[in-house]
């Protein structure tokens, strides 16, 4: 079984360029076929492993299929640049499978939330959150809330967890079901300072995503197993090469990741089959001691009376030894212990140490914009400016805070919204309106916006509606009508469909970014309708996206409901009662109803689409008209000419947004295009602009945005030892 | 443009904090405590800055400092003059320095220093500011103006058949920046 497993992946990654000289060097390749040799097995050991480095350097040449991506993941970048990979279905299945399969060795269902803590990790269930960003005593109490909500596991790079561990030394914490460790080395001062502050069992997780490494410690004997069903596992020079089974997409063959490892030898003691191993570190993470130069995870690091949280940095002729947290006051009594440890362990060095570092200083606040002018640059002004301040104060107060949540969340959760900003839109819902047409129409306004990030709530709702008919009365202006009828993309309201009229709208900032956060319920509503669309034009909501960034400044109501009926797979309304679109708008508007109403009608589809290029007057308008011609043969399941398509999409861009600089390509629009032309490169033999058309189309994402925006900052990853050679 | 131009003013911005703000009241903060632990009488603490390492600056005369795969090796960036960087590594020669920002480069774009990559640069253009003291700071904030792809992309246009300019672009841009983006057609 296994063996067939190698040969396939084998057979597959031989084809690849990048793989083609080594395979050959080591015999694994019949010169002139470019076939696997029948005799394989005897040769593969010949074969030469290869590092993220190398493959990096030339990622395209590793690819062996650009139609089967359904993963894409990134190396974390820790080590210096990220690789962006690519793997399909059924890898992704299986990696699924295997880490809900390790979970539960622990008692971890699917009902148990995994809390992410101050690391780079993203939510992986729905019902797992992160929280991210500098520790001080709002995160600390943002964790204890989130943990409060009900048992969880707490999961993060040990050094992080130890940080929030040692401020929460000493304090009664909710129940914590397990700490889960990753990332980093761990080391037994750690361990020991989690087990006390968390009162819970301690659980290590190894893995290297873009080789299919995964693994998990089992409860009864503490030993790390290694997923051996996903991955062949050797180790040569003491390092962990693996060959990943399953990812066809970007076969990662005799990949050597860099972690130096010592495979168990005798079976685990819990009856589990399959590999155990220690992690002894990073290969370029080694250090000098009294017993030579050793890997910094053999160095062990025990904890301390007093002492929670310590790093050792080794010098040439020193030891720096910084004392993060301490729990009693300091002397040379305490530090005797540990002068004796270093004394042991790097022999009679000159001694430093260092105290808690001071926290990094504080940029000053800017200045906080009245009620007036904040609602002001909400409607007309920058958001990405309005929200780097402080929040206004007065009766817009509660409503901006929430607004702040839901674009700007300090907890990523994986079901699409924290509990707490839930909580707090309720709370706004049930404030009595001020009587202030402005304020009130902005409170109205932004619990619709919570409403779509919720995902359709009825009673909040209903209940901005109230508040904006008291704001507005019977007739809404533009902008409230937009953000109304939005609602109706993703949300079951028959009684919306009535405040409609079709007409020219003006529309204003809030109605874009709302949009945004709409578009992808909308989406989220027609995949789980099966709508053909999602497969044949994906990402659709690079679509949507790509038709507001061109109509904004013209827009109509109509657009509207035709977004609505590509969601609904429903006609709403009669195109014939349109009399003031233009006509470039009404081509448009009868061609985006072809797309899924005569999706199979090529004769229709091609009429339309003809209507549209002949009304195309402008040079940005024609650029649209060769956009919709992609779209068009995307969906009659043609082969796009890859060579042709990168070519238009490059030479067009800019005529389609005119802010792009020069030089400058918006993939955007062009993405399901980008993605279907991937495998017309890679079949013609340029596998690097199959490569990267595939990285061009990857699907937008407020929550991959609002998670890098979190965890960009503070979630580094900082090993408790390390050696620094002096100049 | 519009773009380019906030994107310019905001990597203004953090140079000057870093010029101001930070470097100040970082060194403000360092005691210089430190003894040998053979001195049993002296205070046996030390107060150090936020990012414990060696650090230097760059004092190139009035050009960007090359940044290097490997010593002597192909130039894969560049830090401007008066930078400070954090000091990795020294080849067996002592003439070639590896050198990183203290977020490292992997995720870190920095307004102010665009084609900032830690890679090995010469030494002779290093002024050595030793352990625990001047530092980049916090103050700044590391700028990536649109989201996970701190450095734009290239298409290759040199495998394309046809002649087209090369293209940058970014993926994964910031929710908040597209909807900004976007916007600015209301403005025409």
């Amino acid at each position: 079984m296994l063996i067939s497993k190698i040969h396939k992946v084998l057979a597959i990654a031989a084809r690849v360029p990048g793989n083609r000289q080594r395979f050959l060097d080591a015999g694994l390749l019949e010169t002139k076929t470019g076939q696997l040799v029948e005799h394989w097995r005897e040769k593969f050991p010949n074969l030469q492993p290869i590092d993220k480095a190398e493959i990096r350097n030339s990622p395209g040449l590793f690819l062996a299929n650009a139609s089967d991506v359904v993963y894409r993941g990134t190396t974390s970048g820790s080590r210096g640049q990220v690789l962006t990979y690519f793997a399909g279905e059924e890898w992704n299945r299986l990696r699924v499978a295997a880490r809900m399969r390790s979970l539960r060795w622990w008692g971890i269902d699917d009902s148990i939330p995994i809390v992410n803590v101050a690391s780079r990790l993203q939510p992986i269930r729905s019902v797992d959150v992160t929280l991210a960003g500098e520790i001080d005593e709002g995160f600390l109490t943002r964790l204890l809330e989130v943990l409060s909500v009900r048992p969880a596991v707490v999961r993060g790079y040990p050094s992080r967890l130890c940080e929030v561990a040692s401020r929460l030394y000493g304090k009664s914490l909710p129940t914590v079901l397990g700490v889960i460790v990753t990332g980093e080395g761990w080391f037994e001062f750690q361990k020991s300072l989690l087990e006390r502050v968390f009162d819970a069992p301690f659980i290590d997780e190894y893995g290297c995503q873009e080789t299919g490494i995964s693994g998990l410690t089992c409860p009864e004997a503490n030993r790390l197993h290694l997923d051996s069903d996903r991955c062949l596992y050797e180790v040569i020079d003491g390092q962990l090469v693996t060959t990943d089974l399953y990812n066809f997409t970007m076969p990662m063959v005799r990949y050597c990741c860099g972690d130096v490892v010592e495979l168990e030898e005798t079976p685990c003691s819990c009856g589990r089959k399959g590999l155990t191993a220690t992690v002894c570190g990073r290969v370029e993470d080694t250090i000098e001691t009294s017993r030579g130069r050793v890997f910094s995870g053999n160095v062990k690091l025990p904890p301390f009376p007093g002492i929670l949280n310590y790093q050792v940095i080794r010098r040439e002729t020193s030891i720096d030894l910084i004392l993060k947290e301490v729990v009693e006051k300091w002397s040379d009594r305490n530090l005797e212990p540990l002068d004796n440890w270093i004394r042991h362990t790097f022999g009679n060095l000159e001694i430093r140490y260092f105290g808690k570092p001071p926290s990094p200083p504080e940029v000053p606040p800017r200045e906080v914009l009245s009620e007036k002018d904040w609602i002001s640059q909400l409607t007309s002004g920058s958001w990405g400016d309005l929200f780097d301040r402080s929040l206004p104060q007065g009766n817009i107060a509660a409503a901006a805070k929430l607004l702040k949540q839901a674009i700007d969340p300090s907890i990523i959760s994986g079901s699409g919204i924290s509990e707490a900003t839930r909580n707090l839109a309720i709370a706004v819902s049930q404030t009595p309106t001020t009587g202030n047409p402005d304020i009130d129409r902005t409170i109205g306004r932004i619990l619709l916006f919570a409403n779509t990030v919720l995902g359709g709530d009825e009673l909040l709702c209903d209940r901005a509606v109230e508040i904006l008919r008291e704001a507005e009365g019977d007739r809404f202006s533009d902008p409230t009508q937009f953000d109304l009828y939005l609602l109706s993309l993703y949300q079951k309201t028959e009684k919306l469909q009535s405040i409609l009229d079709y007409r020219p709208c003006q529309i204003d900032r809030f109605n874009i970014h709302h949009s945004l956060y709409g578009f992808e319920g909308a989406i989220a509503t027609a995949r789980n309708r099966n709508s053909p669309l999602t497969k044949s034009l994906n990402p659709l909501l690079a679509i949507f996206i790509a038709d507001l960034n061109f109509f904004a400044s013209r827009f109509h109501t109509a657009i509207l409901a035709s977004w609505r009926e590509l969601i609904w797979n429903r006609e709403i309304w009669e195109i014939s009662r349109i009399t003031d679109a233009d006509s470039f708008l009404t081509a448009w508007l009868h061609l985006r109803r072809a797309f899924w109403k005569n999706r199979k009608t090529p004769e229709i589809l091609e009429a339309a689409l003809t209507k549209l290029r002949e009304t195309a007057k402008t040079p940005q308008e024609q650029a649209k008209a060769i956009l919709e011609t992609g779209y068009v043969n995307l969906l009659l399941e043609k082969q796009l000419d890859s060579e042709f398509w990168l070519t238009t999409a490059m030479q067009q861009s800019q005529n389609l947004d005119r802010t792009l600089e020069k030089g400058e390509f918006d993939p955007l629009p062009w993405s399901p295009i980008l993605r279907n032309i991937a495998q017309g490169f890679l079949n013609g033999g340029k596998p690097e602009l199959a490569y990267q058309c595939l990285l061009a189309s990857a699907p937008p994402s407020s929550r991959v945005s609002a998670f890098e925006r979190l965890a960009k900052h503070c979630n580094r990853k900082q090993s408790p030892i390390f050696e620094i050679r002096d100049r | 443009m519009v773009l380019r131009s906030w994107t310019r003013a905001i990597g203004l911005v953090f140079a000057t904090l870093f010029s101001f703000l930070g470097l100040k009241s970082a060194n403000a903060q360092v005691e210089d405590f430190v003894k040998s632990s053979n001195e049993s009488d002296a205070p046996r603490i030390v107060q150090n800055c936020y990012f414990p390492g060696e650090y230097a600056r760059v004092s190139t005369r009035n050009t960007d400092l090359n940044v290097r795969q490997t010593p002597g090796g192909r130039i894969v960036g560049s830090i401007p003059r008066g930078w400070e960087v954090l000091v990795r590594e020294t080849d067996r020669s002592g003439r070639w320095v590896f050198v990183t920002s203290h977020y490292g480069s992997g995720s870190v774009y920095f307004g102010s220093a665009p084609n900032f990559n830690e890679g090995w640069v010469s030494a002779d253009y290093l002024t050595f500011l030793g352990s625990y003291c001047d530092k980049p700071s916090m103050g700044g904030r590391p700028m990536n103006n649109k989201g996970m792809s701190p450095k734009p992309f290239y298409f290759m246009e040199s495998q394309l058949e046809t002649q087209v300019e090369p293209q940058r672009f970014s993926v994964y841009e910031d929710w908040t920046n597209l909807g900004d983006r976007i916007s600015k057609s209301l403005d025409d």
